[in-house]
């Protein structure tokens, strides 16, 4: 294409560009089921996202949180927070309602508590 | 082609490294309204495609707009969300991918011919017409030199084309560049639009399914 060429390609190529842009802000020029395909693709897209995250979560806290943490069931997570929350009622400890807390995120919530005790002390 | 850049591929992402703002920021704006917006982008700029180029393809919107979100995603293309909606992201992403694809096939027609070959969609009627494939530049000579006659009146509209020309396409530069306020560049952008709509027969079916 000589200059001239070029400079025509880029307007046809921007018109066609303010269109398209228009008729997304309009929301116009879906079928039911394409509109439909885009909400399951986001979904479907989000729900991996989310599962990618949740497995980088649980190696992080398996590479912090100390082995005598991991081992231990949650009932004795939580037990061994409480006693903590008595001990220590001044500290400044994320997540005291511990009834929402997932199982790896109490067990990180501990390590976090029993590291900024030791740091204290 | 195949359908390709499904979430299932994520599976890839495994190696990908992204801060945790940033995949808060990519996983909160990716509804499905958004979605479906740079869906209907997707398809306006496959459906710019296939009319210049005369290749049908069916799977060309879906590719756009699955692998803009899905190599953003990857990192394979970089998107700052401190500078940009994922949605415009979304959308620059697809236009800029679009536009490489008619370019090369301006620039390097026999491209296109040895694809319509291939293609065994194509009707025959496209195929017949392998003889004009390298009158694409001629054809958007014809709607460009058009456009510019049927907004010979509207001087504002003349400046935003004669902007593209100069490859000053954002908002922000035409605007710059014409003077023109918020609302006299939407409204003459507006104007714009409509032109395609005033092209002559020969050149108008071709182009309103290309461009609107």
């Amino acid at each position: 294409m000589n200059e001239h060429q070029k400079k025509n390609f880029r307007i046809y190529e921007a018109v066609s560009h303010e269109a398209a842009m228009d008729a997304a802000d309009s929301g116009i020029g879906l079928t039911d089921e394409e509109r439909a395909e885009a909400y399951r693709f986001a979904e479907e897209f989000r729900t991996t996202i989310r599962a990618k995250r949740r497995a980088d979560r649980a190696v992080q806290m398996k590479e912090r949180v100390r082995l005598s943490v991991l081992a231990l069931a949650r009932d004795a997570v939580e037990r061994w927070l409480r006693e903590l929350f008595a001990a220590y009622p001044t500290a400044v400890i994320a997540h005291r309602d511990l009834t929402e807390l997932s199982d790896d995120d109490l067990r990180t919530a501990l390590e976090d508590a029993l590291t900024l005790i030791e740091r204290m002390s | 082609m195949h359908e390709s850049n499904t979430p299932q591929q994520l599976g890839r992402t495994e190696t990908t490294v992204h801060d945790p703002a940033w995949e808060d920021a990519f996983e909160v704006q990716l509804t499905g309204e958004m979605t479906a917006s740079v869906m209907i982008y997707g398809k306006k700029r496959a459906e710019w495609i296939q009319r210049t180029t005369k290749r049908h393809d069916t799977f060309l919107a879906r590719e756009l707009y699955q692998d803009a979100v899905t190599d953003t995603w990857l990192g394979d293309v970089t998107w700052d969300p401190a500078k940009v909606p994922l949605e415009l992201h979304l959308k620059r992403t697809i236009r800029s991918r679009s536009a490489a694809r008619v370019e090369h096939l301006m620039q390097f027609p026999e491209d296109r011919v040895r694809t319509l070959k291939l293609d065994m969609e194509t009707k025959m009627s496209d195929a017949m017409d392998t003889a004009q494939a390298t009158d694409l530049t001629s054809y958007v000579d014809n709607v460009v030199a058009k456009l510019y006659e049927l907004a010979s009146g509207d001087t504002e509209v003349v400046q935003i084309l004669d902007c593209f020309a100069n490859d000053q396409i954002d908002r922000r530069d035409v605007m710059r560049a014409t003077g023109l306020d918020r609302l006299a560049y939407h409204n003459a952008r507006r104007r714009l639009v409509r032109l395609v709509e005033h092209l002559p027969n020969d050149l108008r079916e071709r182009a309103i399914r290309a461009m609107a």
